[in-house]
């Protein structure tokens, strides 16, 4: 086809564009009289609206419920990396799911998720929960820390191997204990509780008004640094 | 406006509403070609099952488009009606009808006029409703030739054929009341 020729080809093709929008539009036009439809016409058109309106809340219900799970997803994932973040939450979180529904559990994630102190001298891993430092006295071969809750205390004092410790055994039961593999003994006075060892290099003594596995806990997770 | 743009959600109350406004007028179409009242109402019924299957792909915004849509369907629905009782192929996979030459027309030998015009609209009065209503759906109502294909119960291939042969047709008989000296 020539140029000239594609041209009138496309003129042609516009006008019979329009020409049949208009005879499209004319379609809509028509005088009916009017005219009864049979029952069994008016059941079928009503079963298929019936169906229509069940698929159309089936699809309502898909893109709601879909919302919803992704709100719901987006709600635990910030509730996820809050609980991960926050101590106080993860502890809960974990108390919560192994310790009060679970207390027979073997999985022991409050343990780790205790209280813990740490200065340039020492790391406690382990300090029960509630207590508090009350005093921080460090020199130069020695460290004395108290430790307080409401009730009960935990002193610990530690010091350079050469130097003498004195403690008084008196109307005292004394035990020889092992921690970390360390050579030390127990001392139950009274209420009073105290350990006593040694890693070689630095003496350590613990005394405290909680019971003897709670102490030998505390220095399990006590580390000179 | 009486529906919404998106089809896929409009609710089966407004398809309802649009079978009430239009039921009537689509019976007496199918009427027309099926001279039987029964029939004429399956028709209708069928209509309404080919428009809904069909909606999430058409603009039903504009009411007198909408209407003409239905209208078209229904005639296509009534003719493949029409053509089942009487024992022909409905929708074969290709057109092989003989009124459409495959000789070529000159362009060059065409002069537009607004005669042309109405020329035009007076050769789609007269078009075969199978090829009419194709072109009508593509141009009055822009749908695709997919969706024109799925609306009418025919092939890809045949709307696309039907398309073709509807232009030619018209541009044929133009050049031939253009040598018969009527344009």
């Amino acid at each position: 086809m020539k140029t000239e020729e594609k041209i009138v080809d496309k003129v042609l093709d516009t006008l019979i564009d329009e020409a049949s929008a208009e005879a499209y539009r004319k379609e809509a036009d028509y005088n009916a009289p009017e005219v009864s439809f049979s029952p069994e016409h008016e059941r079928n058109m009503q079963k298929l609206f019936k169906n229509e309106r069940r698929k159309y809340n089936l699809r309502r219900a898909t893109v709601v419920t879909g919302k919803v799970a992704c709100l719901l997803l987006v709600v635990l994932v910030a509730m996820s990396v809050t609980i991960y973040n926050v101590d106080a939450l993860r502890t809960k979180f974990f108390n919560f799911f192994f310790v009060k529904e679970a207390p027979d559990t073997e999985i022991r994630f409050t343990e780790t998720k205790q209280n813990s102190f740490s200065n340039d001298m020492v790391s406690i891993g382990y300090i029960p929960e509630g207590f508090k430092i009350t005093k921080d006295k460090e020199g130069i071969n020695n460290l004395f820390l108290i430790f307080e809750n409401e009730a009960e205390y935990i002193q610990l004092k530690m010091n350079n191997l050469s130097l003498k410790i004195a403690i008084n055994t008196e109307k005292g039961t004394l035990e020889n204990i092992k921690i970390k593999g360390h050579e030390g003994f127990y001392l139950q006075k009274g209420t009073e509780t105290v350990i006593f060892w040694h890693d070689g290099i630095y003496t350590y003594r613990i005394n405290s008004s909680l019971e003897k596995s709670e102490i030998i806990k505390i220095a399990e997770y006590t580390t000179a640094k | 406006m009486l529906l919404k743009k998106k089809n896929h959600q409009v609710k089966p109350d407004l398809i309802e509403t649009l079978y009430y406004a239009h039921r009537v007028r689509l019976y007496w179409i199918a009427y027309e070609i099926l001279k039987d009242g029964d029939s004429s109402q399956d028709a209708v019924q069928e209509t309404f099952e080919r428009f809904i299957k069909n909606i999430a792909r058409l603009n039903i915004e504009d009411e007198g488009k909408t209407a003409a849509l239905l209208t078209v369907i229904c005639r296509n629905v009534a003719l493949d009606m029409y053509r089942k009782k009487k024992g022909e192929e409905v929708t074969p996979l290709y057109d092989n009808d003989s009124s459409f030459s495959e000789t070529t027309y000159n362009p060059e030998n065409l002069f537009i006029s607004k005669e042309s015009y109405n020329a035009v609209m007076s050769i789609l009065e007269g078009m075969d409703i199978k090829y009419k209503s194709v072109l009508l759906l593509s141009c009055g109502h822009e749908l695709s030739v997919e969706t024109i294909a799925k609306l009418l119960g025919i092939t890809f291939e045949t709307a696309k054929k039907r398309l073709y042969r509807a232009r030619k047709y018209i541009k044929e008989e133009l050049a031939k009341m253009k040598a018969d000296k009527i344009l």
